[in-house]
This record gives structure tokens, sequence and C-alpha cells, in this order.
């Protein structure tokens, strides 16, 4: 086929498609799109080809990752894409940015996929909010059960004798387990289903952390764990969500206590590292083996072990606290030594 | 010495029966609205020294009822506590305390409540009023 004639189609083909594509030399220069991509990101016609992505394309957030990606060094990292909740004009975009490798595998460029998450099928939207209406709809009957239960505990309506509230003590456990579990999967929706980018604003992180700090004083002191807060004075200002970083700090904080033995150490420390805002939380707790390291952010992964035996949780935890790194473009690492204690670190960019 | 009394403002019937033996338990009088509406109502015929107040009610939240209240000069000055309900926003954190920030609540306790958390909580704000 003639090359015209084979570009026409080609053309035809990606005008077709329902999602924005956009591709990028290894300069950052444009040198194509389709109409979608021209819609989404409000582009004129062929205006923008031929000319660097930041001069067209107003969204910094896309320009910074589009960047980001052609700045990957050699080797590339086998699953190098970017994948990122945007909300531009009043479409909320998810968005896949990847690196273009020649056949030697070097990079020339980098495609982005620009899709329209109001075009998420019926049973997508069906399953997402469904959960989100379930576990509503558990989380009330739930709370007042837990109530009851623990009323009767306290004797109010009769006393019992040892078995029973040996007995009634561990429904009350049992309730309460499901109650967290309630809120965490709650949480979980929040972040997926991008509720959070409906509230991005400047965030004071020092602010957040020793709110977060008093919050969990009753959990503290139930264990008689020292906890150490140290904030670097004048933190630049981070753009997220308040709900979630505060989810985040809570999980990380929870975490570290639960998993630290009594008249144990947490410490807290916020810094700022290079384009960054670092926070380090450290324990001195069990720790966690080499090979569980991987798994400890996946849903519902818990380590199971002598030492973990009667830690009660409901798994989500550190996926939540990854979530909310990741929706904010961050990084999150894990040092740990069985016996002594681990070390979660955590970069947020400034923007 | 006199009992102090409670309006307790809620939908859920389970709960507040709850809620009830326990304030009871602990010498207080409790009487129960299951609607904003019937809540008002009570508070001009039973004239309580607290009312515990639920967000999330059909028709009239408590938001309203707690607006209401404050902006009668009658009853501005009867201690509200709000039971704030979580949203669907990140429900495990202070967003909800946030929520009852924005009102003239006198003081607020999220739900799920902690049977001591609450006593504690009543007591404190029957002490200072």
């Amino acid at each position: 086929m003639p090359y015209r004639a084979m570009k026409e189609s080609l053309n035809a083909v990606i005008d077709s498609l329902s999602d924005g594509i956009l591709v990028t030399d290894k300069q950052g220069k444009i040198i194509l799109y389709n109409q979608k991509a021209e819609a989404f990101l409000g582009i004129q016609g062929k205006a923008a080809l031929d000319h660097p992505v930041q001069k067209h394309i107003r969204n910094d957030v896309l320009v910074g990752i589009i960047s980001k990606i052609l700045k990957l060094e050699l080797p590339l990292p086998y699953r190098a894409e970017e994948v990122c909740l945007m909300d531009i004009g009043n479409i909320r975009l998810r968005v896949h940015v990847n690196p273009v490798r020649d056949e030697h595998g070097l990079l020339i460029g980098s495609v982005t996929l620009l899709h329209d998450m109001a075009q998420l099928s019926a049973i997508d939207k069906i399953k997402g909010n469904f959960l989100s209406m379930v576990s509503h709809q558990l989380k009330s009957p739930l709370s007042s059960t837990l109530l009851q239960t623990s009323i009767l505990l306290d004797g109010i309506a009769g006393e019992f004798n040892e078995k029973q509230r040996d007995l009634l003590q561990k429904v009350k456990n049992k309730i309460k387990g499901m109650v967290d579990l309630i809120h965490d999967i709650l949480d979980v929706c929040y972040i997926e289903e991008g509720g959070y980018l409906t509230q991005i604003e400047n965030l004071d992180l020092a602010e957040i952390l020793q709110r977060t700090v008093e919050l969990m004083q009753p959990q503290i002191q139930d264990k008689n764990i020292v906890l150490h807060v140290k904030i670097e004075d004048h933190l630049p200002l981070i753009i997220g969500n308040k709900s979630s970083v505060e989810a985040m700090f809570i999980n990380l904080i929870n975490n570290a206590i639960k998993y630290t033995p009594s008249e144990g150490q947490v410490s807290v420390e916020m810094s700022e590292n290079a384009q960054n805002v670092q926070i380090e939380v450290s324990d001195t707790g069990i720790g966690v083996e080499n090979e569980d390291i991987p798994r400890i952010f996946d849903k519902f992964y818990r380590v199971r072990s002598e030492s973990t035996k009667n830690i009660s949780g409901t798994g989500l935890g550190l996926s939540i606290v990854k979530s909310v790194v990741d929706a904010h473009r961050g990084a999150i690492n894990v040092e740990s030594k069985v016996g002594e204690g681990t070390t979660f670190t955590i970069l947020l960019p400034v923007k | 010495m006199e009992k102090k009394k409670i309006l307790l403002v809620d939908d859920d019937a389970d709960f507040t029966e709850a809620v009830k033996l326990l304030l009871e338990s602990r010498s207080y009088d409790v009487i129960v609205a299951n609607d904003g509406k019937e809540g008002l109502k009570k508070v001009q015929t039973e004239g309580p020294n607290l009312i515990i107040l639920d967000v999330m009610m059909p028709e009239m939240d408590g938001y309203q009822v707690c607006a209401k209240l404050k902006a009668d000069p009658k009853y501005r000055q009867i201690p509200i506590l709000l039971l704030t309900a979580v949203g669907e926003a990140i429900t495990t954190t202070s967003y909800t305390k946030e929520m009852g920030m924005k009102t003239d609540a006198d003081d607020y306790i999220p739900k799920p409540v902690e049977p001591v958390a609450l006593v504690e909580r009543v007591e404190n704000i029957l002490r200072i009023s």
C-alpha cells in the first residue's frame, strides 16, 4: 500500500477511537494526536503538531508526567507507565503515559492515552457504586449492634456470668472488626472512584500530621508506646486531598502501633528532600520478612505467622496508604528487619 | 439533686434504645425523638438540658435542626452534641469532625460511638453549661 494511503488509513483509525491519543518525540515535541485528544485537551485542529508539549497543553500535571516518562534512563524498567486520574474541564480522565521504544529498546518518545471515565461501562459503574452502597447499608446496623453489645457488656441490662461475658466480648470484637472493614472498604472506594479529585487544595502536611497524632493518642497510650514526632520547619506545601492524606497518616501510624509490642517506639519524621516532602515512619516492631515485603501493599494481604497471630486487622490499611501515595504521584519504600522494626519512607512531590 | 434531662434525636431505633439504656444507667432522664420535626417539638415541650442530635436523618437532618435551634433565642443556650455520621469521604478521619465544626453545635462525636466516650462528652458538656 502506498505510504500516503497507509497514513490516511491510520489517521482514520485513530480518529475513530473513543480514547484520546497523543504522541511526542524524545524531546517532547508533539508528533501525532487524534480528534478525541483535541477535544479533551482543548487543542484547535492540528495547531499543536510539531510544537513542544507544554506550549499547547495547559494541564501542568499531564505535561509533568510526559516529561517524567521522557527522562527515563536505560535500561527502561519493564513496566514504565504512569497512570493517573485527572479532571480536565468537566471531564474525568484516566491518563496512561508510556515510553515508546525502538527495536533496540531505546526511548524514542512517549504515547499518552486519555480515557474518559464517564465511558465506564454500565457494569463497571454498577460495580463501583454498588460496593459503596452496600458498605453504607451495612455500616448503620453494624454500628448500632456494636453499641448494643458494648452496653450489654457494661452490665447495664443485667450482669453476666464469666462464660457469657467472655463469649459476648468475642462477639463485640468480631463486630468491631466488621465495622473497621467497612470503613476501610469505603476508603478504598473513595480513592478508586477518584472522589478525592473534586477536593484538591494546598496542604500543610505538618498540620495534618499533628492533628492525626492527637486523634491517635488513645491507641498510643493503651499500648504504652512512645511516639516521637519530628517535623522540619518551613516545609513546602503540597497539592493534594486533605482527607486522603489524613487517612494515609492514620493507616501508617496505626500499622506501626499494631505491629509494635507494648512499651515500644514509633517515630514519625517529616523533612524536605529534593523536590519532595519526605515522611519516615519507623517502629521497633516485629518487622517483615523480605519475601513478604512486596505483598504487604496488596489488598487484604496479611502476614500470617506466630508473631502476627493475635493481631487483628482488615488487611486494607497499607493498600490505602499506597493508593493515596500513588494518587499524589509520590513514592513509597519499605525497609525492615525481623525482630527489630520497620521503616516506611514516603516521598510526596511538591508542585 | 434534680436529674438532668437529655433529648436524643435519631431515626435509628436500635441506636436510641441502646443510648437510652446507657444514659439512664448514669442517672439521666432520656427522651427520644425519631426525626427532626419531632425533635423540635420535644425541645419545646420537654425543656431538655442537652440535645444529642444525629446528623443523618431523612427530611430534616441534624444540621438543619441545629441551625433552627441556635437561631432561636429561646433555645440557643441548650447545648447540642452532634452525632456526626461519616459521609462518603474517607471515613476514619477527622473529615467528619470538620463537618461538625462548621455548625454552631457545642460539640460533636462521630459514629460509631464508644459508650465510655459518649458518657464522658455528655458529662463534660453538662458540667460546663
